[in-house]
């Protein structure tokens, strides 16, 4: 029984460590998604609309705009979409944004035309060299450069929100309220743009959209399962042996505690071996050592195992020591 | 023997609750486990594709348009610069997109796809194209005959057939399928007489080798001036990282299926143990009454056989017949699944002999 115990529990340590990465991935995604920004953001894609907007309201709607995000203590970055230059553009008064910090870096001059190049970009490689980058536009001066926030892309630049036109694109702004948002679509209608959709991302609903996490949660559910059935029809091999011992005194209570408690070591040795193996195939398909996360979802993936697996090897010792006229069955 | 064989499955459906529902599984984690594995032979053939795309330094573009719903107009100086990039051997693009997207009819209807750049055949390996330029290809699945098709100044008539499962590798868009399609390959004079749409496209979809910075520079450049903004990425170094993030992600896909699935065989097996222990008598008697070895191990055959082969194999042999890319995939999983009855089926007989010598 142990060697089954371990094989199965080996099985179900890759099901719980397949678990932990899906949720890591998802985290990794929201990240993407929302700019790293803090708390719970809604998305609102805006483009251009068929009203358009004069040149002279422009700074009109701009200040309307920095003054409704200062009023609220709110924070805005604004992501291409694939139009406009490839930047983002970052109105942040209260410094939530944790990867903006353009105060930080070297440089001066005004705030609204100067842009920060991203590390690892083709315009930082030009802006080093001594050239002004072809993608950051005319009469934008780079004065620095900033580390990348989690799902940039192929985004070269950022730049903090200025008199120049506001660019179309994905709005991700640090509130949920609707009144907020709907005086938020009111002033980018009037710099001539219109929504075309506008998605609220709490990290909960986030999760539970992720298709990934919820195939591998049904996975491991039903891997528990299949485990648990496959102990059980193991433990009923000795079937005479307990009825034997229930005649001899034995309570069913006892012999579920004794078959449990025996089980566990084998259990947390398997699954252990399971989430290793999964932490070596991670190692070895992306090619680099683990480092702290992967650590750290490897700890949390054998937690997961051991709780999960523990639960269903107990419905197993109650199921598999239960017998119908066990007394009866040992004569 | 063969009612031997349904001796076993009518076992098997004596116990449908149980044996339906592991049937469920089995077959659910094999469907999935073939598109997974479909998934990784594709990419793992793109990245083969991409290798001479490596080995020579290709730059390849990210675009970004300065007005979506409007069409850039891009400088001739900076089409021509192609052109001539294009003639010198350093570079070749594609139109996958946006062929005549206004002319419904335009090779009877069917999607083409324009190549430029002689280069192309030598960068993208599998590809047999058609020589001399301008010439035409049709996809294995374009049956009908494609009438002559005008394009940039040329009529083409003459349609060579692509092998079956031919495709063009695209580093943004991975593998692209050429069965359905029909294939334009135009010399790089054409590219000014494209339309809008297409030559913004060839612009964005061009790959730069063996070039210089400051060319790489004068493409960006001048594009840039006509408002399509294109983010250059070298593939030797770009494709690597997204590809290990890739083989990630399916080595736990496929690990985390292979587990389950090997739980569930785990189930099975005690299952049919547990069946074949009750059975015991009913074998014990068919022997006593003639039956020998090969009748016991048909209608253990049969009972195995209903679990672990009849509900995987439709939908795998489904996928198989779809063709190109997940029949790569289901036809592994459909050797795996075969292989998996052979041992469970050898080691249910033996389970059984063992039984009966014990009960002797």
């Amino acid at each position: 029984m142990r060697v089954r115990l371990v094989c199965s529990s080996v099985l179900i340590g890759v099901l719980s460590a397949f678990v932990a990465w899906a949720l890591h991935w998802a985290v990794v995604n929201y990240q993407d998604v929302t700019y790293e920004m803090p708390g719970t953001v809604t998305t609102l894609r805006f483009a251009h609309g068929p009203h358009g907007v004069d040149d002279a309201e422009v700074p009109v709607v701009l200040d309307e705009l920095r003054d409704f995000i200062d009023d609220r203590s709110l924070a805005l970055v604004i992501g291409s979409a694939g139009q406009g230059y490839p930047q983002l553009v970052v109105a942040d008064p209260e410094g939530v944004v944790p990867w903006y910090a353009p105060a930080r870096s070297s440089g001066s001059g005004n705030a609204a035309a100067a842009a920060h190049v991203f590390e690892g970009t083709y315009s930082q490689q030009q802006w080093l060299a001594g050239r002004s980058p072809s993608l950051v536009p005319d009469g934008v001066e780079v004065v620095g450069t900033m580390v990348p926030p989690e799902g940039s892309g192929d985004v070269q630049f950022v730049r903090t929100l200025g008199d120049y036109r506001l660019p179309p694109g994905d709005y991700v702004v640090t509130t949920t309220d609707p009144a907020e948002l709907a005086e938020f679509t009111g002033i980018l209608h009037r710099a001539g743009f219109e929504a075309r959709w506008t998605r609220r991302l709490p990290f909960t609903g986030h999760l539970t959209r992720d298709p990934v996490f919820g195939a591998t949660v049904v996975l491991l559910g039903a891997g528990c399962l299949a485990a648990a059935l496959f102990w059980t029809l193991g433990l009923r091999v000795r079937a005479r042996e307990f009825a034997i011992r229930r005649r001899h005194g034995a309570t069913r209570l006892a012999l579920v505690r004794q078959v449990w408690l025996r089980g566990l070591a084998a259990q947390a040795f398997g699954i252990v071996v399971g989430v290793a193996l999964s932490g070596a195939l991670v190692a070895l398909a992306g090619r680099e050592v683990l480092g702290r996360t992967e650590y750290l979802l490897m700890s949390a993936s054998v937690g997961l195992g051991l709780v999960l697996a523990a639960g269903a090897w107990l419905a197993a010792a109650v199921a598999g020591t239960w017998a119908r006229n066990g007394a009866g069955r040992a004569s | 023997m063969l009612r031997d064989l349904a001796g076993g499955v009518r076992m098997a459906l004596r116990r449908w609750p149980m044996m339906l529902s592991l049937a469920a599984m089995i077959a659910l984690a094999c469907v999935v486990l073939a598109f997974l594995l479909a998934d990784v032979l594709r990419q793992l053939t793109a990245l083969r594709g991409a290798q001479e795309m490596r080995d020579r330094e290709a730059v390849v573009f990210t675009p970004y348009y300065e007005r979506l719903a409007t069409t850039t107009t891009l400088p001739d100086s900076t089409v021509a610069d192609l052109v001539a990039t294009i003639r010198d051997g350093h570079a070749y693009t594609a139109v996958i997109k946006n062929v005549r997207l206004d002319t419904s009819d335009f090779a009877g209807g069917r999607p083409a796809v324009i190549l430029v750049g002689a280069e192309l055949e030598e960068m993208v390996p599998g590809l047999d194209v058609c020589e001399p330029a301008p010439c035409a290809m049709r996809g294995a699945e374009v049956t009908q005959p494609v009438g002559p098709v005008r394009f940039a100044g040329y009529t083409l008539s003459r349609f060579e057939e692509l092998p079956s499962a031919a495709t063009y590798f695209d580093a943004n868009l991975g593998t692209v399928p050429l069965d359905e399609r029909v294939v334009l390959n135009m010399p790089p004079e054409s590219l000014p007489r494209l339309n809008p749409v297409e030559r913004e496209e060839a612009m964005a979809r061009a790959v730069l080798f063996d070039v210089t910075d400051a060319e790489i520079a004068a493409h960006v450049d001048g594009n840039a001036t006509g408002g399509l903004y294109l983010v250059p990425r070298n593939v030797a170094v770009d494709q690597p990282q997204r590809l290990t993030g890739f083989m990630v992600v399916s080595a736990m896909y496929i690990a985390g299926m292979a587990a389950f699935l090997g739980l569930v065989l785990l189930a099975f097996a005690a299952s049919a143990g547990e069946a074949l222990r009750r059975e015991r008598a009913v074998f014990a008697i068919r022997r006593a009454y003639g039956a020998g070895r090969g009748h016991t191990a048909a209608r253990i055959g049969g009972f195995v056989g209903l679990v672990v082969l009849a509900a995987p194999l439709p939908p795998l042999v489904g996928l198989w017949l779809i063709g190109s890319p997940v029949s790569s995939g289901a036809m592994w999983v459909l050797a795996l699944v075969v292989v998996i009855f052979g041992c469970l089926w050898v080691w249910a007989v033996k389970q059984h002999s063992g039984r009966e010598l014990r009960g002797r």
